[in-house]
């Protein structure tokens, strides 16, 4: 086994472990999600056409990262910066309306400490999102690699690891989506 | 040198991104869009195509079965499935065997006021 496959095998295990910790996340809501304390429901609080955009958003952003990666094994320099630059941009757009929707729930006296259920929502929704921004400042570390030293072996293989990262994000998004809003408005 | 080894990472190509891309795009609006309308069904088509979604995304963008590792790679999934099935399942089983036990018998007062034995109800 040599020195690459060595680490992808190690991120993939870390990944793993970091499915085990959302697992517990998850656990934890689907236990508290009817502890509303006399406060909002689920289904009265989210908004489904907004989740969408915000699924597509990160969707795209998954996919334009693996194109990214295929650009960066054929040498492609130039476009393994714009394809960073472009799922980065769209990183920070669902960063955004992630934000925007804390603040539009809290706003609406629907913050975390209102009940169980509104703390374990916060909490597992908040924890994808600080994966999101995580990915997004090892993104401007991959951007700053590139434009210092270039396309090099080790880049590339940097980039193959934030890509299994980025895809293992959007996995973790399809369950939020599917147990949180989807099940919790219906 | 290293740019040999680098190629041996599982990839894909620019087809595959582009089928795991529009399936995933389909199974989400399938999701959105279809499976509240299926009634009873809804809950079931939700976990479906939650599932064909993490497949297609497995298969396609984290090229699970493919590359040097595939053997391993797809071992310590299998694994992290049983830990994360353990941690769910047994979470929700436990809580909500505490909470049934929790939940008290009507007390006696409320029998002889509202239950069978209350004086309105009282066998003349």
């Amino acid at each position: 086994m040599n020195h690459d496959d060595r680490g992808y095998y190690g991120f993939w295990v870390y990944l793993m472990s970091d499915c085990v910790l959302f697992a517990g996340l998850f656990a934890t809501y689907a236990v508290l999600h009817t502890e509303t304390f006399g406060g909002p429901t689920s289904s009265s609080l989210f908004d489904l056409s907004f989740v969408l955009k915000e699924t597509l958003v990160l969707l795209t952003s998954s996919f334009v990262c693996g194109l990214t990666y295929l650009a960066a094994r054929d040498g492609k320099a130039r476009y393994v910066v714009y394809g960073l630059l472009a799922t980065l941009a769209l990183g920070l757009a669902f960063l955004f309306m992630e934000v925007s929707e804390f603040a539009k729930l809290a706003g609406e006296g629907a913050g975390w400490t209102v009940s169980a259920f509104l703390s374990s929502y916060f909490t597992l929704v908040g924890t994808h999102g600080l994966h999101v921004f995580m990915g997004c400042l090892w993104m401007l570390v991959l951007l700053l690699h590139l434009s210092v030293r270039g396309l090099t072996a080790p880049t590339v293989r940097r980039l193959a690891y934030f890509s299994l990262f980025w895809h293992f994000l959007d996995i973790i998004w399809i369950f939020i989506f599917t147990i949180v809003y989807l099940m919790g408005v219906y | 040198m290293t740019h040999t080894h680098t190629t041996e990472l599982p990839h894909g190509t620019y087809g595959s991104y582009a089928i795991g891309f529009l399936l995933s795009v389909a199974l989400t609006l399938l999701s959105f869009w279809l499976a509240p309308s299926l009634g009873s069904f809804a809950y079931p088509a939700f976990v479906v195509f939650a599932l064909a979604q993490l497949g297609a995304q497995l298969y396609f963008f984290l090229h699970l079965g493919r590359g040097a590792d595939k053997a391993k790679n797809a071992v310590i999934l299998a694994f992290t499935i049983v830990i994360i099935f353990i941690l769910v399942v047994g979470s929700l089983w436990i809580i909500n065997n505490l909470s049934r036990l929790h939940m008290l018998p009507p007390t006696t007062q409320d029998l002889y006021q509202n239950g069978l034995v209350a004086p309105q109800n009282e066998l003349k």
